[in-house]
């Protein structure tokens, strides 16, 4: 915008008035709001032009030292503004981190916590402009390496505020962005770290943090618990996060449902079929079916037809494991089944007869296969009675040989 | 970028590695304020643990009832001439799968 130098220096010099008004007040929501970079009604597009057409930005910024020294910060700031708005987000990246490390450099020494949504809108911006750093230097061939260090510098922001004190109230949020970071990687064993400080904190009572931040917590450690097949402390966070989540963010309840339901399947609780339906999950709705029926048929189908899907969301290993239920629930038919017809023998099940049902549903078994399938029933307790190699019989607790599901923890 | 020749190629491997940036599930930010817990208690209603009960009258349980009383008293043997084994889609299945003309994978298995 070309024209009278002045004028751009003065639109200049009310952004900075913006932030040093800020300041003075201790309005946390204005000097987030100038801060930010990726928002909708951020100042990105203004600063940058402004930079463009200013003879000596620097002079312009360091008005601000009055109120706190934040000259330098800012100065690498609307640089980084400046590159964003011009699409050189690598360059942004630099100049972001740049900021950010001179604003930790003196957040660290205010005691109070009105800052806190300013740190949150840097922390987010190193985060998704790192983010956007890595595709441009992958467009270009080189080896992303700006959303790692953007990793490595939330953990110097989570050092800083995560110890006694009242600043310890934001470090929830910056594990959770953290966590976006290291999923996003694949390198989910770095969160370890983040979880045992907020885990074992004694300065601290986890429901002291924000709601939202509690929320997004739970639900990245469920899906941890998840991929490392603790499937009780699994249904717990996620249970949590469900309970809590903004019924409004449709998109979020989804996403803690699609591993929700998995860890629910293997406790024996099953989702109705409208839930399914109206959060989008109809991948599940076979599975559910297979196991209401004790159809294994389906149950294999099903995990078939949607094998890409559950393997990237880390959730094949807990379906899989359902088999064993289906064929818990198939022998259960077969029990009732005779019981309608002989209730004096039906306890006892000659394995042909189950030979029979698996050779109808496709599963190709030959008899000591079958035998292998009782054997772990009976082991894992899904199933009371024992088998008579030499008979070919499943013999059958007269008493509750099928024991109740719901609940159990998955073996 | 790429010129039109190498446009496909370097297309590919730009997916590939966009590819390994994606987490699928990543939660959406919130918005800073609260909100009423109990709005909707929909997501929390529709599970049931009480599914596993003892009826054996829909569609399935009677195709496996149907299924077990066929060839009832020649259960104790296979025979080779029983092209009744299982269903046709079964049967389908088997010759689908090179396992001979319908014949049971397990005819060979040991059955003493």
């Amino acid at each position: 915008m070309e024209g009278s130098g002045g004028f751009v220096d003065r639109r200049l010099a009310d952004y900075v008035s913006l932030i040093t008004d800020s300041l003075a007040s201790q309005d946390g929501s204005a000097f987030a709001a100038a801060l930010a970079i990726n928002a909708t009604n951020s100042y990105a597009e203004t600063v940058s032009s402004c930079l463009d057409h200013t003879k000596d930005p620097a002079r312009i910024l360091k008005q601000v030292d009055k109120h706190a020294p934040l000259g330098e910060m800012l100065l690498h700031h609307t640089r980084a503004m400046q590159c964003y708005h011009q699409n050189r987000y690598v360059d942004a990246y630099n100049s972001l981190e740049k900021s950010a490390n001179a604003f930790l450099q003196e957040y660290r020494n205010w005691e109070s916590t009105w800052a806190m949504e300013a740190l949150h809108v840097i922390v987010y911006a190193l985060r998704t402009v790192g983010e956007m750093a890595d595709r441009e230097m992958a467009m270009n061939g080189k080896a992303p390496d700006k959303l790692k260090g953007a990793g490595s510098f939330l953990m110097k922001v989570f050092g800083a505020i995560q110890g006694k004190g009242p600043k310890r109230v934001g470090a929830l949020y910056v594990t959770c962005q953290l966590f976006k970071i290291y999923f996003k990687l694949g390198t989910v064993h770095m969160c370890r770290s983040v979880i045992r400080s907020i885990d074992t904190s004694r300065f601290f009572d986890f429901e002291d943090f924000p709601a939202k931040d509690r929320v997004t917590y739970m639900y990245y450690t469920g899906r941890l618990e998840v991929f490392n097949d603790n499937v009780s402390a699994a249904d717990r966070k996620l249970t949590y996060a469900l309970e809590r989540c903004d019924p409004f963010k449709k998109a979020n309840i989804r996403m803690i449902l699609k591993y929700l339901v998995p860890v629910r399947l293997a406790l024996g609780v099953l989702p109705k079929e409208s839930l399914l339906t109206k959060y989008n999950l109809s991948e599940y709705i076979d599975v559910v079916r297979a196991l209401k029926r004790g159809d294994v048929r389906l149950l294999r189908r099903a995990l078939k037809a949607n094998e890409n899907n559950f393997f990237r969301s880390g959730v094949y290993l807990v379906l899989e494991k359902l088999e064993s239920h289906v064929y818990r629930r198939l022998l259960r038919k077969i029990y009732n089944i005779q019981k309608q017809r002989d209730p004096g023998r039906a306890h006892q099940v000659r394995m042909e007869v189950i030979l029979k049902a698996m050779k109808w549903l496709e599963v190709d078994m030959d008899m000591d296969e079958v035998e292998c399938s009782m054997a772990i029933l009976i082991h894992k307790a899904l199933m009371k009675g024992y088998f008579s190699h030499k008979s070919r019989v499943v013999v059958l607790s007269k008493q509750d040989p099928f024991p109740k599901l719901a609940g159990r923890q998955q073996q | 970028m790429a010129t039109t020749a190498t446009q496909d190629g370097a297309a590919a491997t730009e997916e590939v590695k966009l590819d390994l940036f994606e987490d699928d599930d990543e939660f959406e930010e919130f918005e800073n304020g609260e909100w009423d817990d109990k709005e909707e208690e929909d997501a929390l209603q529709p599970w049931e643990d009480d599914w596993d009960d003892d009826d054996v009258n829909d569609d399935f349980s009677q195709q496996l009832r149907a299924e077990l009383e066929k060839n009832d008293s020649k259960c104790a043997h296979r025979d080779a001439n029983s092209s009744k084994f299982g269903h046709k889609e079964a049967l389908h299945h088997n010759q689908v799968l090179g396992g001979g003309a319908g014949e049971p994978s397990m005819s060979s298995q040991d059955w003493h």
